[in-house]
């Protein structure tokens, strides 16, 4: 027997096919609990590597013979040492090749609509729970929030067969490091975004608010911009063909975006009113809202991605129905969690401020996503 | 801030799961009670030597960082400590210690720990003598005071208590359970 190498791709394949994953991760307890791969139907089982030194039988007491288990690290050194340790035991082992380091730069396209004008896919980088997308219409394509990999865009719209014309970030983001500027430069794109994000920024950008529709392509796709404040003050959304909202940071499957990142909760949040109930009010129920981020697996729906109606996510968010304002404030402001790690280093970067190694950037990033408020 | 080592381990530059591998392969070769430098680069070692060394008792001093490098201290647990038996008759609580502390009485704190614990955490004012030394230092200790005897979990105090009486001193008094508990004020040293 031998252990067998997997890379991210080949796991999320496997998770994705329905078949029972058992994953054994052997991270120290904590970073366990802040970050981990989780699925439909995985299992998941922590006991760190360290354990595994000691020759203690009441270790492996919890695994089976049976199925097979795929062991992950954070980079992949201590999961491969478990996995010879299992395989020599007579389990059937496997490990994830660089482990979350890997699956944090690992990225999913799911297409999302396909009418023959036009194409829109959702890029899901998973472990990070962030959304990017691409549209792509008559051998042209915009990209909307993408994140550092940059190749990732660029050889899904060489699939295509489109040039990347147009780059837009909904808003400054906190929690990754925008890829933004990174293939404007790389394509010859025009990258754009709010002004209100980008004070003191040391980039050059086309500011979006001199923009009320941008089209691209002979069929005309139409993209509004629809200026939605609240996690941002210069945060907007991308109407598409009057039926997919890209929504950003402002607006989740499973809630509204966190006020506080800019140190001004309320009145972040007193915007947030206005966008919900003045803005988004005005939309028909049956927009297709497609966010930034998501904060569960379980928003992913039925066709594989994350996305669900505007009347759906009414419905099933009651900070969508609370129309009274002080009440709406104190929620939102009120109920936000833990900061993302290291977001005020990240906003710099993304401001240009300051430049990091990749090594560096792949260090910030590590985590999950903490953009969006839970109202429970 | 120096700190008093038994062994220095040069894990720099080794990524995970090797330092943790080799502290255990060398910890194993210790003396219970012998303070441990692992020097690691690799920064996901600071939560790994912790949660290690909280699955196999032994005891997590501290980390200090010097540029790029982490040096983590550990002490060896030994099997004495473990059992907790204590023989010394006279021992006052953490809590009611910190009361005399408060009022500032006129007493001698005494605290047996090693260097390296010491470092990473002491009363104010606490005098170091570390317990393998107290034979030969004895003459450092006033003989008119009250003497309050303090380690990490009692056990080590108690023996230094006993240690003290049987040389002549009588007001000795052990604190327990020692500075594992304690939530008064602490030092560092810079």
């Amino acid at each position: 027997m031998a252990v067998t190498k997997m890379n991210a791709k080949q796991l999320h394949d496997k998770i994705d096919s329905g078949q029972p994953v058992l994953l054994l991760d052997v991270r120290n307890q904590d970073d366990y609990n802040d970050w981990k791969i989780e699925g439909k139907n995985i299992q998941s089982v922590n006991i760190p590597y360290f354990e595994f030194l000691d020759e203690n039988e009441t270790t492996y007491k919890d695994l089976p013979k049976d199925a097979e288990i795929i062991v992950i690290c954070a980079k992949g050194g201590s999961a491969l040492m478990v996995a010879e340790l299992l395989d020599e035991k007579g389990y059937k082992a496997s490990y994830l090749e660089k482990g979350m380091l890997e699956w944090s730069q690992f990225y999913h396209p799911v297409t999302v609509a396909d009418d023959g004008d036009m194409k829109l896919f959702q890029i899901n980088r998973l472990a990070k729970g962030c959304l990017s997308y691409m549209v792509v219409s008559e051998g042209e394509a915009m990209i909307v929030d993408p994140n550092r990999h940059v190749e990732e865009y660029t050889s899904l719209a060489e699939k295509e067969n489109a040039n990347i014309v147009h780059i837009m970030d909904t808003h400054l983001h906190a929690d990754h490091i925008s890829g933004g500027q990174a293939l404007a430069n790389q394509t010859g794109a025009r990258y754009y975004i709010s002004s209100s994000e980008m004070q003191g920024a040391d980039m050059s950008f086309e500011p979006l608010e001199e923009h009320t529709e941008i089209r691209f392509g002979a069929v005309r796709v139409k993209i509004l911009t629809i200026p939605t404040p609240g996690h941002t003050p210069g945060s907007v959304s991308f109407l598409i063909n009057d039926k997919y909202l890209l929504s950003g940071d402002t607006l989740f499957v499973g809630g509204l975006g966190r006020p506080d990142l800019g140190g001004k909760a309320k009145e972040w949040a007193q915007s947030l009113y206005e966008t919900v109930f003045k803005k988004i009010a005005l939309l028909p129920e049956d927009i297709i809202v497609l966010p930034a981020h998501y904060a569960d697996i379980q928003e992913i729906n039925e066709k594989g991605f994350v996305g669900a109606t505007l009347g759906e996510i009414r419905r099933s968010n009651e900070i969508m129905r609370t129309e009274n304002r002080e009440q709406f404030t104190e929620k939102v402001a009120g109920t936000v969690g833990a900061t993302p790690p290291n977001y005020e280093e990240i906003v710099d970067i993304n401001r240009g401020v300051i430049k990091v190694t990749s090594d560096k950037a792949t260090e910030l990033e590590i985590g999950p996503n903490r953009c969006a408020v839970h109202h429970g | 801030m120096s700190i008093k080592v038994d062994v220095q381990l040069d894990c720099k530059r080794l990524s995970c799961p090797m330092p943790i591998v080799r502290t255990k392969k060398m910890m194993d070769q210790l003396e219970p009670g012998q303070v441990i430098e692992v020097q690691a680069t690799d920064p996901g070692s600071l939560a790994d030597i912790q949660g290690w060394a909280k699955s196999t008792g032994h005891q997590y001093l501290g980390t200090k960082q010097e540029g790029e490098v982490l040096k983590h201290y550990l002490r060896k647990a030994s099997e004495s400590e473990l059992q907790e038996e204590r023989k010394f008759p006279h021992v006052i609580q953490n809590e009611e210690f910190l009361k005399k502390l408060d009022c500032n009485e006129g007493f001698f704190l005494l605290d047996v720990r090693e260097p390296a614990e010491y470092a990473f955490g002491h009363i104010p004012g606490a005098y170091s003598i570390p317990f393998g030394q107290l034979e030969e230092r004895m003459n450092e200790i006033p003989k008119d005071q009250f003497i309050y005897v303090i380690c990490r979990s009692g056990t080590r105090s108690d023996m230094a208590a006993q240690q003290l009486t049987k040389h002549g001193f009588t007001n000795v008094v052990n604190v327990v359970p020692g500075m594992s508990k304690w939530s008064g004020p602490v030092d560092h040293e810079k």
